[in-house]
């Protein structure tokens, strides 16, 4: 993987329409099998597949790819072309063909190894699935951006949960982002992060990374009998029964 | 045998008879409103105790509407928020509790509502003829179109048939039943908006039939679900009433 920041110039920012994005994962599916990089080539300025959504070039390059700092830079990003977009009623949150777009701009930045070799993963971590719920929160860059901007300004709820860089598994991304009832309550990830970050080495709790997927079982059961989306994180965590005590300290 | 649910709870169940809501849209907002909660036939409430109408919209987010005390009831208070073209709305009234010690307790809701908004009045039910032998009817359930009912190919009339009272109140039910049981099989992948399978979803779940708690894996507990929706869907249906009328008329007609 390239971790250099090169200087890159911003772009414009374009969509894949559909035939873009049977195209786009073709191509995420062949690297898969033969374990190369995804062969982006001229698709991302392709009439053919592609249209424009900025013409401005004002898509530039994220200071990192951790979740936090790339989703700073993508609301930035959509802050200043927000009239672009509604204009040409795309929704940001939804839309497939931009973050597939998106993410295939990116390939390169966002390709990772495994035994020396690129390792690509299943197609839904590139080709955004916004209509299946199952597999809609497995994209790399689609699924960190939607909690960060359900919880804009929320610093302290999101720190564990959008840590480390959007290509790398982090198990505490995916136990918050595919539970929909956690990351749409700031108050439920504020009750996540006392649970499991430690503010003073700002990193996560030693061992909790085994055990934290009790967190959206539990939670999903007291949600049965507490009303969570009207209370305070703190609250929350007093509700957690006792296997969870070694984690509230 | 029959399988109870015990409810350590104590929560007390908001039937959906006994509040309305609005949901309108305007542009591409959706103004979801309280219009009025019946709390008579529930068990005594302390006034301060909260009511809440929770909207869930799929992924994109989660909007509650605090419509004030069960003592000073807020049914004005709109709230507006984006949806898509294709949006799954979820709504249910929760009442929780308000007093220091158990504040945030639910002390009633209501089953969960879904409404798919671009959802359109065309019937769900495809009806064909099949030659069934000495059956009337047989329910099909197919991959790409569901459930299919079939009817006898023999019998001319069929239309007059299904849309009769004797048939609507004998037979709908069964039917129904048999619909919930694919779809309680099938639950969690219906739950992916534009199929065939989603949209039947719908109609169970608007029967009104709490299910947060059922094992939908257990044979036992989803055949005693199909009965409490079979049961719901002929009560909503007032189906004892169609074939009493149905009846009547017959008696009238000798």
């Amino acid at each position: 993987m390239n971790l250099m920041i090169s200087q890159v110039q911003p772009t414009e920012i374009r969509r894949f329409n559909d035939d873009g994005i049977g195209e786009f994962r073709g191509r995420v599916v062949d690297a898969r099998l033969n374990k190369t990089s995804i062969n982006v080539g001229d698709l991302l300025t392709s009439d053919q597949f592609t249209e424009i959504v900025v013409a401005r070039p004002v898509l530039g390059e994220p200071k990192s790819f951790e979740r936090y700092e790339f989703c700073e830079h993508m609301h930035r990003v959509f802050g200043e072309c927000r009239s672009e977009i509604e204009g040409r009623k795309i929704q940001v949150l939804n839309d497939a063909g931009l973050w597939s777009w998106l993410a295939a701009h990116w390939a390169p930045r966002l390709t990772s190894t495994k035994n020396k070799k690129p390792f690509v993963g299943e197609p839904a971590r590139w080709v955004f699935e916004s209509q299946s719920s199952w597999r809609d929160y497995r994209h790399l860059l689609a699924s960190p951006y939607r909690i960060y901007s359900q919880n804009v300004g929320l610093r302290d709820g999101l720190n564990l949960v959008l840590s480390g860089p959007v290509w790398l598994y982090n198990e505490f991304f995916e136990q918050v982002a595919s539970r929909k009832y956690l990351h749409t309550n700031p108050e439920a990830l504020r009750a996540f992060e006392i649970l499991y970050w430690d503010p003073r080495r700002r990193k996560e709790k030693d061992g909790a990374r085994g055990v934290v997927n009790r967190f959206g079982v539990v939670f999903n059961q007291l949600e049965l009998t507490w009303d969570l989306g009207g209370m305070r994180a703190e609250e929350i965590v007093e509700l957690f029964p006792r296997e969870f005590e070694t984690w509230k300290s | 045998m029959t399988t109870r649910t015990l409810n350590y709870t104590q929560r007390s169940r908001i039937e959906l008879e006994w509040f309305r809501f609005r949901l309108k849209r305007d542009g591409e907002f959706l103004i979801a409103q309280l219009l009025s909660f019946d709390h008579s036939k529930l068990p005594a409430l302390p006034g301060d105790a909260r009511v809440v109408l929770n909207c869930y919209l799929g992924r994109a987010g989660h909007v509650r509407i605090e419509c004030g005390t069960i003592s000073n009831l807020s049914t004005n208070i709109e709230q507006r928020y984006w949806v898509g073209e294709h949006s799954v709305f979820q709504i249910h009234l929760i009442v929780s509790d308000s007093r220091e010690a158990s504040r945030g307790k639910i002390l009633a809701r209501s089953s969960k509502v879904t409404r798919f908004l671009t959802g359109g009045a065309k019937s769900l039910l495809t009806v064909e003829p099949a030659p069934l032998g000495s059956q009337v009817w047989r329910l099909q359930i197919e991959e790409d179109r569901g459930p299919v009912l079939e009817i006898n190919s023999r019998i001319n009339n069929s239309k007059g048939l299904i849309t009769s009272n004797e048939f609507s109140s004998l037979v709908n039910p069964e039917i129904l039943r048999q619909i919930a049981d694919w779809v309680l099989v099938n639950y969690e992948q219906f739950e992916v908006p534009g199929s065939v399978g989603f949209l039947w979803r719908q109609i169970i779940d608007d029967l009104g039939v709490e299910m947060d708690e059922s094992d939908l894996a257990d044979t036992q507990e989803r055949e005693e679900l199909c009965s409490q929706l079979e049961e719901a869907f002929a009560l909503r249906h007032k189906s004892v009433e169609a074939l009493l009328n149905a009846e009547e008329g017959d008696e009238s007609d000798d």
